[in-house]
């Protein structure tokens, strides 16, 4: 392992992983991993690709440029190593994304997974959770979630915990009508409510306070989207 | 134990890494992505847990292997434990063995993976491949497995030397110029974005490196947003010629265009969760 130091930042060079960071009482504040990472381009082509990974800085150290210049030095590590490239995954809802743009990273790909629920109740119950902490429900709730292709399902807001009920409501007080995929993508905050609304990917019937009430309850929590 | 078509699927044993090594890397190679196996180093990365693998020698489950009449035809990585979704399942590699039908193989392990993950009160299972895997989508599909457009996760790319890295490249390119029918094409391509540039020879249907200085018979200057998708097969050359985002300066527009279009054609990506990094 060979490290070297400049303007604050230091580097450590691993048999794998390299390091750059900035320390602090000897804990690293600020810091950027890189390994190699080769990549193929098709049958007959890999290039030395440095991949980086463990991106970080300390919440106290934040807002100060500090990551920027890691960054800034980890490239010029990268290139002084050799590599003529490098990839990273990350989220493209986070500020760190801005920062590698800005050091001249591309989106090259975004993630498309699929998803199955399994037990469509248990899954809107707990993605729902922040429900009951928006101060939604003073008193129960009922909401019955139709989820297409999958069954419907049947909520109970109470007391700042949403449940899953095994029976359907007689009269459920807010009736919810959206396909799956469009629920999935509300609760990983990939479309807001509002946005789903005014698409209308969501049919709802119900009272018009507690429908307002649940608009400006999604509206407040804010989500983040996968680190990096 | 779980049937359909005459397969069954079993947990992962020590010694099956060189069967599904071997499977990996003939179910990938027509992608482009990360590099290939060997079975130490498919066997290394899920001996401990990291942040987007989980580890066989904890969970046995983690490596479910399809076997038909004996033969190993293919496996599904899954980690019961993912770390941005505890209550889910996320299967994150699905090979089958060239020559046995994925259509067949991919639905009972993901079914497999299903029973598994109810089992241990997981609420969904999400498949974590690639979009451009059709048989894996094709078989979620048919299993009920819903599709949102896209997720907020992204694979970024920058290029650190564009000479270096089109050099790397050159066998590559070399290939799909033949595989071309500009195969005969020959004379010195300069691509530019921004302060980089990169010089190839084109002579006989191999591209190799020339010097910076050659005089160049078509040069072709890409933007700095275009590059990387182009490079990655991400976006067609003429869409970001549309786009204005590429110009070429050339006698014969039309043949540089399909020049490029042989150089950098649209390309399938596979980056299953389990290969990053």
């Amino acid at each position: 392992m060979s490290s070297d130091s400049r303007e604050g930042i230091k580097v450590n060079k691993g048999s794998r992983w390299s390091r750059v960071f900035w320390e602090e009482n000897g804990k690293d504040v600020s810091r950027v991993l890189y390994a190699p990472y080769p990549f193929r381009m098709g049958p007959a082509g890999e290039v030395r690709m440095a991949g980086i990974g463990g991106v970080g800085t300390e919440p106290s150290f934040r807002r100060r440029g500090l990551a920027g210049r890691v960054f800034e030095r980890t490239m010029e590590e990268v290139a002084a190593d050799g590599y003529s490239c490098a990839g990273l995954y990350t989220g493209s809802t986070i500020v760190a994304h801005r920062m590698y743009r800005r050091h001249g990273f591309v989106d090259v790909r975004r993630h498309r997974p699929v998803y199955k629920l399994l037990d469509p109740g248990a899954f809107a119950a707990r993605t729902l959770s922040w429900l009951g902490r928006e101060g939604l429900a003073h008193s129960p709730v009922t909401v019955s979630l139709h989820l297409p292709p999958y069954d419907p399902v049947h909520l109970r807001i109470h007391k700042g915990e949403v449940e899953a009920l095994r029976r359907p409501p007689s009269r459920p007080d807010l009736r919810l009508c959206m396909p799956a995929r469009a629920f999935i993508m509300i609760t990983r905050g990939m479309v807001s409510l509002d946005y789903a609304v005014a698409a209308r990917l969501v049919e709802w019937e119900g009272d018009e306070d507690l429908c307002r009430r649940l608009r400006a309850a999604a509206r407040a929590h804010r989500r983040i989207v996968y680190g990096g | 134990m779980a049937r359909r078509a005459g397969i069954s699927i079993r947990s992962f044993r020590d010694g099956d890494e060189v069967a599904l090594s071997r499977i990996f890397n003939e179910y990938v190679a027509r992608f482009a992505g990360p590099r290939l196996v060997t079975p130490e180093s498919w066997r290394r990365q899920f001996i401990r847990r990291s942040w987007n693998g989980p580890s066989v020698d904890e969970d046995p489950d983690s490596v479910r292997v399809a076997e038909r009449a004996g033969h190993i035809v293919g496996y599904a990585v899954t980690d019961y434990s993912p770390f941005e979704e505890e209550h889910a399942a996320v299967v994150q590699e699905l090979c089958a063995a060239s020559g046995e039908p994925p259509d067949e193989i991919f639905p009972a392990l993901l079914e497999d993976a299903e029973r598994r993950a109810r089992e241990r009160g997981k609420d969904a299972l999400s498949l974590l491949v690639s979009s451009d895997d059709g048989p894996a989508c094709r078989a979620a599909s048919a299993l009920g497995f819903v599709s949102p457009p896209e997720d907020a996760g992204v694979f970024m790319a920058a290029v650190v030397d564009l000479a270096q890295l089109l050099h790397e490249m050159s066998g590559e390119l070399s290939r799909r110029l033949r595989e071309s029918d500009l195969a005969t094409w020959e004379g010195v391509v300069r691509v530019k974005c921004g302060r980089q540039s990169a010089t190839l020879r084109v002579r006989g249907g191999q591209v190799s490196r020339a010097p910076a200085r050659a005089r160049a018979d078509v040069s072709a200057d890409i933007d700095r947003e275009a590059l990387i998708p182009l490079l990655f097969g991400q976006q067609p050359v003429r869409e970001a010629y549309l786009q204005d985002r590429l110009t070429v300066t050339a006698g014969d527009r039309e043949e540089v265009l399909r020049l490029l279009d042989a150089l950098f054609p649209p390309m399938p990506l596979f980056l299953p969760r389990a290969q990053w990094w």
